[in-house]
This record gives C-alpha cells, sequence and structure tokens, in this order.
C-alpha cells in the first residue's frame, strides 16, 4: 500500500526544499499545558501531501524527545514500547557515536544539554517572510496553551545560496543533500534516480521498502516496524538531530598543510570522495564534472558502485560518501547495507566564511537532521560503526576524516588514499563536534492528535 | 598456537549469590587474575542460572562456565598454570561448585577436566599465533604508521634514518 | 553480554534433543576430518571474510538434565550487526548448527532469529581479553605486516640509501591496507 501522505509529516520522504527553517526547542513544565499546545499545533502541521507547483509560504513540523513524551504525560505503559535508544536518549550513546572530547555531552551547548531537549518544532520558510509567518504561528499555539509551556531557544538555519549552482552547499563547501534513498513508493517524492537505492545486479537499482524510513510500512525484511507501538506508531518515524559545528578554517588549513602537488582540491575530493561540486570520485577520480550535476535525474550523480574498487584505488576506502553509504563496498552486493540507510534533511547554520578569510571563530556549521524506522539499526550503525570507527571497513582505528574526529588511540589518527603510490595524511584533527541535539520520536498526524488526548481546536 | 577449554561444572544450591558478588568483585583489564596466565587469548566466567531440561521445569541446576583459548600445548597444562598463578582466586570461585576437591591442586585441575565439554566445531581467525607474537605484531603496526605518516614523503637520505627512528633497529 | 575494548563475548547455552545430538556430533567429526585433510567449505570462506570472530564455538554437552548446544563466541562490533551479517550470509551453516535446538527460529527472517539471541544470551559476569584494543582484522593485519616486515629487514641490511628507499616505499605500498 502507498505511504498515507495525510497522515504523514511532511519533509520526511519528500523535501520541502524550503531555503530557511528554525528549530524551535519548546519545553512543557505541566502535562496538560503540553498536550493543549499540540492540540492548537495539530491542525497547523504540514503533511506529506505534494503541493504540485504552488508550495506554501511556510510549514510547520513537530518532533518529540523522550523526555518531551515523559512531560505529556504519557502513561508508562505507552512509553516502554518506545525503542531503548529513544528512551536512553543521545547522549547516553555518546561513546558509541564518537562524541568524545570536545564533542562529549559535557561540552554541549546549554541549550541542547542532555535531557534539554523535549519537543522540537521545526519552522520551514520558503522566504523570510514565510519564515516570519511559521514563527507567528507557533507563538500563537504557545500563547493558547498557556504559560506552562514556552519556547526556550531557537537553532535558526539556513541553505547556502551559491547563485548558479545546481545544488546547495554546506560549510566546507560540498555540495550536499542531493543524495537520498529512492523510496519504493510511488508519491515518495522525486528521488527515485539510478544509484538512490540498493545495488542490484550489475547495473540496476531497487528503490527501499518505505518501511525503513516510515512505521507502520512493510520494511526491507518483509516486517512491520513499530507494530509494538500501535496506532501511536501508525506513519511516524524517528528523528536524529545534532548540532554539528564546523572548523571550516581549520579544515582549509589542514588541506593546505597536507596537500600535494596535485593541489587541496584533489586532496579534499579524496577526504569526501566527491568533489565539491558533487562529482563522485568513484566515478571520475580525474576531475570534476560540473555538467552532471545539472543533469535530469542526476544520471550520472549518483550511479556508481564501488564492487570495481576493492581497493580504493579510485575512490579510498575510509572517503565520507563511501562510509556513509557503502552501496555495494561491504561485499555481498548491497545485502549488509540495504537495511542501514537514512534520509537527510539538515540545514546548514551561521554565516559561510569567505575564501581565504582568515578564522572568525563564528558559530557556524550543520544542523543534522535525519530520519529512519530504527535509530539504532540505521543512524547508529552508520555513525558508530562506519564513520566514528573504521574497523567493519577493514580500515581499523581509522574515522571519517571530515565527520568524526580521531579515536582515542596512542597512534595518531590517519587516512590512506590507496593507489599505486598511496599517501597516509595526517596526524587526523577533529573538524566537525558535535554541540548538542537529541534523537525524537516524529509522529504522523492522527498520532499528534491522541497524544493531545483528542482535545480538538475550536 | 591457540587450543581452547570449556568447563561446566554445577554451582551448589544456594551459593549462586554469592558466586556472582564474587565474580561482579574481580578487578577488569590487564588487572584481571585471568591475565596472570601468560598466553591467555581470551577468557570467561559465566553463570547459566538454570540449565533445565526442555520439558521438566522444576529440575533446575546452575552452572558455572569457564571458557578460555590459550597458547599452552593442552589444557592440562593451562590448568596446572592456573594453579600455580591464581590459587586464591580460583578457589574463591570455584568453592562454590559442586565436587570442589577444597584445594587448588592436582586433584582440581582433574575435576575441572572431568567437566570438560568437548570442542565441537570452531572458528578460529588466528589459529597459529601466540599471545606474544599478536602484541607484538600491533606494536609494530603502530610504528609502521607512524613512520608512513612522519616519513612517507622524505627523501632517500632522510628515509633510513626514520625508519631507525619511527620502526626500530635495522 | 560483555565488552572489552573492541571485544563482546556472547554465551548461549540451548536444550537440544538426542536425535540432534547426535546429528552435530556426526556432522563435527565429518568437518574436522575433512579440515585435516585440508578441504575447505564455503561456509568457512565466507565466516572468514566476514572477519569479526577471533573465537568461535558450538560444543554439543551432556549433563544430567540433558542435552544442549553451548555457542561462545568472541567477535568485533555491535551484536545485532553480528548476528545479522551470520544469519543473512551463513544462512546455511546457522541452520546446520541450531536447526533441530530446542526453540531456536531460523536464520532467517533475521528479525525473528536475532530476537532470540540477544535474548537467550547469558550474561557475561568476567571477561578477559589479552589485546582489547585490536579487532579481528587488525590483528591479522598485523601478523601478515609482522612477517613481510621480518622479510624486509633481512634484505634491508645490505642495500645502499637509494635502493633502500625504493624497498621501504614499495614496503608501504604493498601493505596499504594493512598499516
Amino acid at each position: 500500500m502507498t505511504v498515507e501522505q495525510h497522515d504523514l509529516q511532511g519533509n520526511v520522504l519528500c523535501g520541502y526544499g524550503f531555503p530557511l527553517a528554525s528549530f524551535a526547542c519548546v519545553r512543557v513544565r505541566e502535562a496538560s499545558a503540553g498536550r493543549r499546545l499540540l492540540a492548537e499545533l495539530r491542525p497547523r502541521l504540514t503533511d506529506a501531501t505534494s503541493w504540485g507547483s504552488s508550495p506554501p509560504p511556510c510549514a510547520i513540523n513537530l518532533s518529540i524527545g523522550w523526555q518531551g513524551l515523559r512531560a505529556l504525560g504519557l502513561p508508562d505503559a505507552m512509553l516502554e514500547h518506545f525503542p531503548e535508544e529513544l528512551r536512553a536518549g543521545m547522549a547516553e550513546r555518546a561513546d558509541l557515536l564518537g562524541d568524545a572530547d570536545d564533542a562529549a555531552p559535557g561540552h554541549w551547548q546549554e541549550e541542547l544539554e542532555p535531557g534539554r531537549v523535549q519537543l522540537v518544532v521545526t519552522l520551514s520558510g520558503r522566504d523570510a517572510a514565510g519564515l516570519e509567518q511559521a514563527r507567528a504561528t507557533l507563538r500563537d499555539a504557545l500563547e493558547q496553551a498557556g504559560p506552562d509551556v514556552g519556547l526556550e531557544h531557537e537553532e535558526p538555519t539556513a541553505v547556502i545560496a551559491a547563485p548558479g549552482e545546481p545544488l546547495a552547499r554546506e560549510h566546507f563547501g560540498f555540495a550536499d543533500g542531493f543524495a537520498q534513498p529512492a523510496i519504493d513508493d510511488p508519491r515518495a517524492g522525486p528521488y527515485n534516480k539510478p544509484g538512490q537505492g540498493t545495488p542490484r545486479g550489475e547495473r540496476r537499482w531497487k528503490p527501499i521498502a518505505p518501511g525503513e524510513f516510515v512505521l507502520g510500512y512493510r520494511d526491507e525484511d518483509g516486517i512491520l516496524p513499530g507494530a509494538e507501538l500501535g496506532p501511536l506508531g501508525r506513519n511516524a518515524t524517528f528523528t536524529v538531530l545534532r548540532k554539528l559545528e564546523q572548523d571550516v578554517a581549520g579544515f582549509r588549513a589542514f588541506l593546505d598543510e597536507h596537500a600535494d602537488e596535485r593541489g587541496p582540491e584533489w586532496l579534499a575530493s579524496r577526504l569526501m570522495g566527491r568533489w565539491r561540486d558533487g562529482t563522485p570520485v568513484e566515478a571520475s577520480p580525474e576531475a570534476p564534472h560540473p555538467s552532471w550535476a545539472g543533469e535530469p535525474r542526476g544520471r550520472r550523480l549518483n550511479n556508481f558502485r564501488y564492487g570495481g574498487d576493492p581497493d580504493g584505488h579510485r575512490c579510498p576506502l575510509g572517503a565520507h560518501v563511501r562510509r556513509a553509504n557503502p552501496r555495494d563496498g561491504l561485499g555481498w552486493g548491497g545485502t549488509l547495507t540495504r537495511r542501514h540507510r537514512i534520509i537527510r534533511r539538515g540545514m546548514p547554520y551561521g554565516s559561510p566564511l569567505p575564501d581565504g578569510a582568515t578564522d572568525d571563530r563564528a558559530d557556524r556549521g550543520l544542523m543534522f537532521v535525519c530520519h529512519q524506522a530504527s535509530i539504532a539499526r540505521q543512524f547508529e550503525v552508520i555513525q558508530g560503526l562506519w564513520l566514528a570507527d573504521g574497523d567493519a571497513l577493514g580500515l581499523g582505528d581509522d574515522t571519517d576524516p571530515i565527520v568524526a574526529g580521531p579515536r582515542p588511540t596512542p597512534a595518531p589518527g590517519k587516512f590512506t588514499i590507496q593507489g599505486r603510490e598511496p599517501r597516509f595524511v595526517g596526524p587526523l584533527r577533529r573538524f566537525v563536534t558535535m554541540r548538542g541535539g537529541e534523537y525524537l520520536f516524529t509522529p504522523g498526524l492522527a498520532a499528534v492528535q491522541a497524544l493531545a488526548g483528542g482535545a480538538a481546536r475550536a | 598456537m591457540a587450543r581452547e577449554l570449556c568447563v561446566l561444572t554445577p554451582i551448589l544450591p544456594d551459593h549462586r549469590e554469592a558466586l556472582a558478588a564474587g565474580l561482579a568483585g574481580l578487578p577488569e583489564g590487564e588487572a584481571s587474575p585471568l591475565a596472570r596466565v601468560p598466553g591467555t587469548h581470551f577468557a570467561r566466567w559465566v553463570l547459566a542460572p538454570s540449565l533445565r531440561p526442555p520439558m521438566d521445569p522444576g529440575r533446575e541446576t546452575a552452572y558455572l562456565v569457564f571458557a578460555v583459548e590459550f597458547d599452552h600445548r593442552n589444557a592440562t597444562a593451562y590448568l596446572e598454570d592456573l594453579c600455580r598463578r591464581l590459587p586464591e582466586e580460583a578457589g574463591r570461585v570455584w568453592r562454590h561448585c559442586a565436587g570442589y576437591p577444597g584445594a587448588v591442586d592436582h586433584l582440581f585441575v582433574s575435576w575441572l577436566l572431568a567437566h570438560r565439554v568437548d570442542p565441537g566445531f570452531s572458528i578460529v581467525a588466528f589459529p597459529s599465533a601466540t599471545v606474544a607474537e599478536i602484541r607484538e605484531a600491533l606494536a609494530l603496526r603502530a610504528r609502521l604508521a607512524a613512520f608512513a605518516l612522519a616519513a612517507q614523503r622524505f627523501p632517500a637520505e632522510r628515509l633510513r634514518q626514520a625508519w631507525r627512528e619511527h620502526v626500530g633497529a635495522e | 553480554m560483555e565488552t572489552v575494548g573492541r571485544w563482546t563475548a556472547i554465551t548461549v547455552i540451548t536444550p537440544m534433543p538426542r536425535w540432534w545430538d547426535a546429528t552435530l556430533r556426526a556432522n563435527f567429526r565429518r568437518l574436522d576430518r575433512r579440515r585435516r585433510r585440508g578441504r575447505r567449505s564455503r561456509i568457512m570462506s565466507n565466516l572468514e571474510r566476514l572477519s569479526f570472530i577471533s573465537f568461535a564455538h558450538w560444543s554439543p554437552v551432556r549433563l544430567p538434565s540433558g542435552r544442549y548446544l553451548v555457542f561462545q563466541s568472541n567477535f568485533n562490533g555491535a551484536a545485532k550487526q553480528y548476528v545479522e551479517a551470520f544469519a543473512r550470509i551463513v544462512t546455511w551453516g546457522m541452520r546446520g548448527l541450531w536447526a533441530g535446538a530446542t526453540g531456536v527460529p531460523g536464520p532467517l527472517p533475521v528479525a525473528a532469529f536475532e530476537a532470540y539471541i540477544m535474548d537467550q544470551r547469558l550474561p557475561v559476569d568476567h571477561y578477559y581479553c589479552a589485546y582489547p584494543e585490536a579487532s579481528t582484522k587488525m590483528v591479522l593485519a598485523a601478523l601478515e605486516l609482522r612477517e613481510r616486515h621480518a622479510a624486509l629487514q633481512r634484505r634491508l641490511a645490505p642495500l645502499d640509501e637509494a635502493a633502500s628507499a625504493a624497498a621501504m616505499r614499495a614496503f608501504l605500498t604493498d601493505n596499504q591496507r594493512r598499516i
């Protein structure tokens, strides 16, 4: 059956593509006030129904962390069916995720510290006026719900404008957000492009079962995830929110320091596994192809495999995109990767650092957001086993050179560029530092109604 | 060369909690008493609380599982070494089991061997490497990585010096 | 389940009927004979490719209360991923070991098998490893490096500077996946 778009929240299976968003952290001090807020918000939440050619000015969505579910007064009998990792909260998983040293929960930003995030209302705007409209809507709902709920904190984000470029960028300068899983549902967005699914045979790709991302539908093993949550789980997903601070000046300095005669851009492409414009190194190791990004259906942008490059001579084995989505790179086709995909909806925050500028120490980075049916099986496997560690990929202690910090071992962290003349790059430093976040439950709209206690807005 | 031993000894009635507490109190990591037997790759103590026959819920017995992979030439040699190196701890653990002969000596070794579980099917990733060889190899690997990072781009005349510094004497 | 560094210990003890005990013992004897004759099975090749196990054992045991299959493993990574990889890649191996044991679901669908193992695993009361910060893959790479390094050292001594440097660079290239 196809996914029920009128009940699923928007921006999960199909991205809004809005340039502005703000993550509003709401605190619930009293359960009935919290439920009143949910009742006020419910009719204003944006579902997954297609907009056709006319997007609304804004969109509003809701996710709830474990502390939020408890603050809403959910009975224990319901609470105990939520997955272990959600109940534990992201801070408790820091060791697994590699959130250590400066990224450890003890160092997180105050407003996002462990246990603090309860409700996250995502406000998205097609422009500044749209975003303001969404803010006003939230303010209004908060007022109606009374003094026992409050907006604690907002994290504003904005797509980094790159005039003339077909793909948006993130702060290190890489094209981002365009590689998403292809989903086996006729209306699940525009992502069914070659290379987005699970590798099948020599050249084909199989879209992924919707149950890998939305509860209540069959997943890749034919099972219904979230069955234990009952109706509360229908059309829900689980969301990971992480504020990832990026040391742009540090990354640029590292590239300059470690570049060889092939230059810093070449080195950057090896660390990422894509050239800055998105051209995959596996498909085009020599140089980027600016035209690929603009091709209809991204014909070549994502349509590649690693099976023909088992030694990493084209794309290094430890490159970021090769770790984050190994495709057929773990052996046995896509068998060991098809159940570990995530949908990413992150947005950059902070002003870009101009090329060549000295470090202004401004706060900038990525509000990382991803959706999946199982945080433990999907996000945590990627982050914990493939990025913050290298052993699953045969790389021992070598971590992802861009998004992870080196492991706390006596030997320095390194990155190997495999080849006939290999290069060993290091010692590695941390360029991305986790500043706080949480694991969240993103319910379907009927479930929001149920959580509100059925109290409808007049 | 790694060999294995697995021993199942029945726990005396009412001794389970004391045994569990005793095991929980053992220091971990390199301070583990089991570390005192050189040539021990892995070792574990596991309390199997109730092994009951499928159709007979009333007849339960708890067992202590001891499983170890070692370099000694056979299980007897390993157990004799265990007796020499950690007689106190071994006694404190196994005295909670039925048939413990009262002291950690040759009778103790025979008693454990009598409760040995036959090896059936095993997967062994590195059958012929000793603990010492593995540790040496890992340390060398770290030194080679340090050499690779530091010296890879050096000209020929500096390379040999760097090799000596990072990897060790030629 | 207990972990030490990169290692996790799993112990699962499953009751089994007489006939499965007899089947297993006969199968194990046969596998042992084949191994001594140097024959490798596909199961062993797949297991080696997966290489996150150092030592794992399946041992049949006869106790006064009945017959049991004692499964013990030392492995790297998350338990669920370990069980999943086993179930998907070595499916027939898993059937061959557990099909006749009492209460064990088949390896596919993975979820049921995973749930069984995670549920039935015994808490480990004490776990020791002599090389906790190294995984199976790292140990295998290190052992290989050690042999090749010894060979290199023998060759280096009489070489001049240029030849020596070339030999060292060639060594790094040949061993780039192991370092």
